[in-house]
Formats: structure tokens, sequence, C-alpha cells
């Protein structure tokens, strides 16, 4: 054995002692605290996956108000500040929009309470629904398009001819096709994201460069191959950008659908402070339904880095 | 210098006609050549004269309206068989077509593990190997965007080569490359051919290039592409850059340098971009 190589061997001795020391101490922190909640953490496989989201979550929203430089949130201070000026002096048109003091203090009130997390979880879940059924069928769709020109050219003019309408008009319609208001409100989502989705999967599969598919097919790729290796991947960008759109696009559909159909959400819940003349929770409204909003791109940029490492959006 | 045994392309009166929009081009007429196995040639001629439909004739991408092209006695192309691209004629292509959702060595693995030629584990083995003899170590986890162009063109030439194609087919490969750049990875692919022995047929619009590295340079006409001159280049190998300046390049530069200018004027004044020399 030549020296480099028992040096090499001997840290990694001192390596792998040093792990099971780190992981003896961890054992013993355990067993000294003796507490469930460490196992439970661990055993609920997505814990490490949540922390991370976390900290894409913080670095995304440093990203954009970043403190330590003030030019970046001086535009809002003014914002917030001609606000204050124009409500409390009462300058039409706002002269009966509620300060941002007033919106302030029914936050404290209205944010920790049981109703605003139900209205939020509303909210969200009919959003996580629709939006993976339009996802589910919405992405292969916009494949198959790409992929197949007879069946782009058998599906391509129903659909093309149907996007035009306006979604928030399928509304009326919507209720009367689904006898509960749940159901109602989900179809609404799934078609505002729906639409979207199909389009850029399509676009990005048709933007793939030919080179890239002549040069898979002339390694000795399968046309199975390919669809799997060049053309998935190739459209994932467009893919998450349509999901983007059509994240805004439910979002826009839900506060919408349940401003008619009613029955909580957050949608609900602003049009209700409408009806009871609690005017500053309109405007916290607004401000849940943004940073949900907000939340839910996150997510899905942060998937998106996930499953494309090799573009770095940061 | 091994020297491979197959790899011989006989062209036959080769044609093609393009019918995008109901107007027939005729992008390539009549070329008839040969390419002996373990020969170098180069096929020059200004931008748009058919020279890249040529090589996707050969590559199995497009089919001949007429005649018909063979390697090794099997014809590979003709008006009544399939297309049929394969690993025994691989392409690089003029832009790179590295896999950018790929890393480098799962980008020169590709070929092996998607002919199912070996087992995952021994592509990914024999992957790392190649990239360590062509000098590229170390990056074998990068992704092809993170690494320099040269690189990128040098990493696209071994994918091709690690599938032992019968010929390798070059599609203006170093277009995009600054002239430094260009001229290490002219040596570098004329090492290659000295070692490897690999049928090559590389197009380019560059006069230079071509007879710098070619065994024989084919001029072609402008649109529609017809053979023009043929150039036997006996410059010996293995070649460097001072064979650049020696007087028998020059002269074999001068023989050329009127056809492919006549032919570029002819192709600038149809209102074609200007490329050839």
């Amino acid at each position: 054995m030549d020296p480099k190589e028992s040096e090499g061997a001997e840290v990694a001795l001192e390596t792998a002692l040093k792990v099971e020391e780190g992981k003896e101490a961890h054992q013993a922190d355990r067993a000294r605290t003796g507490s469930q909640e460490v196992d439970w953490a661990s055993r609920i496989g997505g814990y490490t996956e949540y922390s991370e989201f976390q900290k894409f979550l913080r670095r995304s929203v440093q990203s954009m108000f970043n403190f330590s430089n003030v030019r970046k949130i001086l535009s809002l201070v003014v914002i917030v500040f001609l606000w204050h000026l124009a409500t409390t002096y009462k300058i039409p048109p706002f002269t009966r929009v509620p300060t941002p003091i007033e919106v302030w203090r029914d936050a404290i009130a209205f944010v920790p309470t049981m109703h605003c997390l139900k209205c939020v979880i509303f909210s969200m879940g009919r959003i996580y629904l629709g939006f993976m059924v339009a996802c589910i069928i919405g992405i292969p769709l916009g494949l198959f398009m790409g992929w197949n020109r007879t069946f782009k050219y058998f599906t391509f003019p129903t659909f093309e001819s149907l996007r035009p309408i306006p979604v928030i008009s399928w509304i009326p319609l919507s209720v009367i096709m689904f006898p509960l208001t749940e159901h109602s409100i989900v179809f609404l989502v799934f078609l505002g994201a729906f639409y979207p989705i199909v389009l850029n999967t399509l676009l990005g599969v048709e933007s793939i460069r030919a080179d890239y598919i002549q040069g898979a097919l002339s390694l000795g790729s399968k046309p199975r191959h390919v669809f799997f290796d060049i053309i998935l991947p190739g459209a994932l960008p467009s893919i998450f950008t349509g999901m983007t759109v059509g994240m805004g696009l439910a979002w826009v559909m839900v506060v919408a659908a349940e401003m008619v159909a009613g029955g909580y959400g957050l949608g609900y819940m602003t049009w209700e402070s409408y009806i009871l003349i609690a005017y500053p929770r309109i405007i916290l409204g607004m401000f849940i339904i943004g940073a949900c909003g907000y939340l839910s791109s996150t997510v899905i940029r942060f998937l998106s880095t996930k499953a494309m490492p090799w573009r770095s959006l940061f | 210098m091994a020297k491979a045994k197959d790899g011989n392309v006989v062209a036959r009166h080769v044609s093609l006609v393009y019918d995008p929009l109901g107007v027939n081009v005729l992008a390539v007429a009549d070329c008839s050549f040969e390419i002996e196995a373990g020969a170098f040639l180069a096929i020059v001629g200004p931008s748009g004269c058919g020279k890249t439909t040529l090589l996707n004739m050969i590559a199995g991408f497009d089919t001949p309206t007429e005649g018909e092209i063979s390697v090794d006695g099997v014809t590979i192309a003709s008006p009544s068989t399939h297309l049929t691209p394969g690993p025994d004629r691989v392409v690089v292509f003029q832009h790179g077509a590295l896999f950018p959702w790929r890393t480098v060595l799962e980008n020169v693995c590709w070929g092996p593990i998607m002919q199912g030629t070996m087992p995952r584990k021994e592509a990914i083995e024999k992957g790392r190997e190649i990239l360590k003899i062509a000098g590229l170590e170390g990056c074998e986890d990068e992704y092809p965007m993170n690494i320099s162009s040269g690189m990128q063109r040098r990493v696209e030439i071994v994918r091709a080569l690690v599938n032992e194609p019968k010929i390798l087919l070059l599609d203006e490969p170093f277009r995009a490359l600054d002239a430094m750049t260009k001229s290490v990875m002219h040596q570098y692919l004329l090492d290659l051919f000295d070692v490897t022995g690999k049928t090559i047929l590389f197009i380019t619009h560059d006069l230079d290039e071509a007879i710098f590295l070619a065994d024989k340079v084919f001029v072609m006409t402008t649109r529609p592409g017809r053979l023009k001159q043929m150039i036997d280049v006996d410059l010996p190998r293995p070649r460097d850059m001072k064979t650049k300046v020696t007087d028998r390049f020059i002269e074999l530069r001068n023989q050329a340098l009127g056809a492919v200018h006549e032919e570029a004027q002819k192709a600038f004044e149809r209102g074609e971009r200007e490329m050839a020399k």
C-alpha cells in the first residue's frame, strides 16, 4: 500500500468514526428527551422535503423584498403611505375604503381564528383538486397533441374553439351541471387551469429542436424512448410555465366561483364581508388570497427546480 | 494507425426534391460519390446548397427522390426503403444536440443504453473510461450547459464514437466556435481520426477547414446541389498547424478557391446568405 492510499484510508476511517459518533449522539439525545415527535417527523418521509421547501420559500420572498436594500421595498412603503393618505383624507374614490391601520387591526383579530383557517383550507383544497385533475388530463393531452399529428388534428380544433370562451362564463352552466356546489367549484378551477396547461405543453413539444429527436434516433433510440426521454423533458420548461399561468387562473376561478356559489372559502369570505359591511375584511380577504396565490406559485416553482435540475432558476 | 474495414459509403445519382408547399424545390441533384472505408471526406458548398440534406439522407432522416445510397453494400436510402436512422451512422449536429437534461456522462452512455448493447452499469463504466481517454475527466456530472462550447463539441463527438459507428457524420460541427477553439478542435478531430480510423463525412462552408482535415474535398454547387469539383488532398498525415502554411496546402486551396467563390457568388446573387469564403 503506498502512503497516499493509506492516508486516504485513514481519512475515510476517521470520517466513518465521526459519522458513528454523530449517530450515537443523536440516539442519546433522543433517548434523553424521549420525545415521540422526533420519531414522527422522521417517519413522515416528507420532513426534509418540507424544510427544503421552507428554505426555498424564504429565499424567494427575500429575493422579492430584500430588506437589506431599501430601494427594493421603497415602492411598497410609498404605496401603503399613499393608501393611508387617500383613505384618511377621504379622497374619492377612496371615501369608503378602510385605512391600512384598520385592515391591520382586523388582520390581528381575524387571521388567528379557526374561521380564517377553514376558509384557507377550503379554497386551497378546491385549488388542489381542480389543479391536479387539470395537470393529470392536460399534460398528457398536450404531449400527445404535440407528438402525434393525427391526434392533434382530431382534438385541436375543438380545443381551440372552446378556449376563447371566458372560463368565468362557465359558472352558470357548471352550477346546473353539478348537483353539489363543491363539484362545480372544483370543475371551474379545473377548467381555468386546463387551457393554459394544455396549450403550453403543446407549444413546449413543438418547440423542441428537431436535432434532439434526430440525434436520439441516430443514437439508436426507439420511438417510445424518444417520447419519455426527449419529448417529456424537452417540454418540461413550458409545462411548468403552463402550470404557473394555470395556477393564477385557478385562483381567479376559485374566488369567482365561491363568490357566486358560496359555501366557505376565501372568495366567499370576501364577498360576505361586503354584504355584512365589514369593509376592512374585504381588503384582508384580498391580501390572504394574494398570499395563498403566491404560496401556490412558489410550490410550482419549487417543484420545477426539483424536476429540472439542469436549469437554475435562482 | 488502425484503419476500419467497414464504412464504405457509395452514393449513386442521388436527387432529392422538397415539396413542402406544393412547390417542387430540387435540393440535391444527381450526386454520385464514394467514400472509401476509413477515409475522411469533406463537402464544401455555399449555404443552402443541400449539403445538410445530403447528410440527412445518409443518416436516414430523409428519403432521396432518386438514386440510392449504400453502406458496405447494403442499401440504406433509396426511394423505396424506409427511413432507418441508427447508431451505425451517428450525426453530430451543427448547433449541437447534447441533451441539456442529461449530464455529460449520461449523454455519452445514451447510445449503448438505448440500444441495449450492454448493461447499464457496464455502459456507465465504459462512458467514464472513454471520457477519461478523451481528456474530459472531471466534467462527467456537469450538465452540458455548464461546460464550454468547445468541450460540448468534444463530448458530442465522443457520444457518437461510443457507439462504434461505421461512419461519423459531422454537420458543420465547429460552426459556432470562435477561431481559437476551432483550431484546437481541428487538431482534436485529426488526432481522433488517426487513432480510430473511422470513416468521416464532414460538412462545412470553410474551404481551409475542409482541405486541412480531409482526404478528399467535394465542392458543391449552389442549389440544386451538384458536385462541381473533387479535390484529392495528398497532404501527409499526421497533420498539424504547420500543414496550413505548406506550399502544397496553399496550392490545393488556390485550386479550389475559384470554384467555391464562384458558387458563393451565385448563391449571394440569388439572395442566399453568403457563407463560403
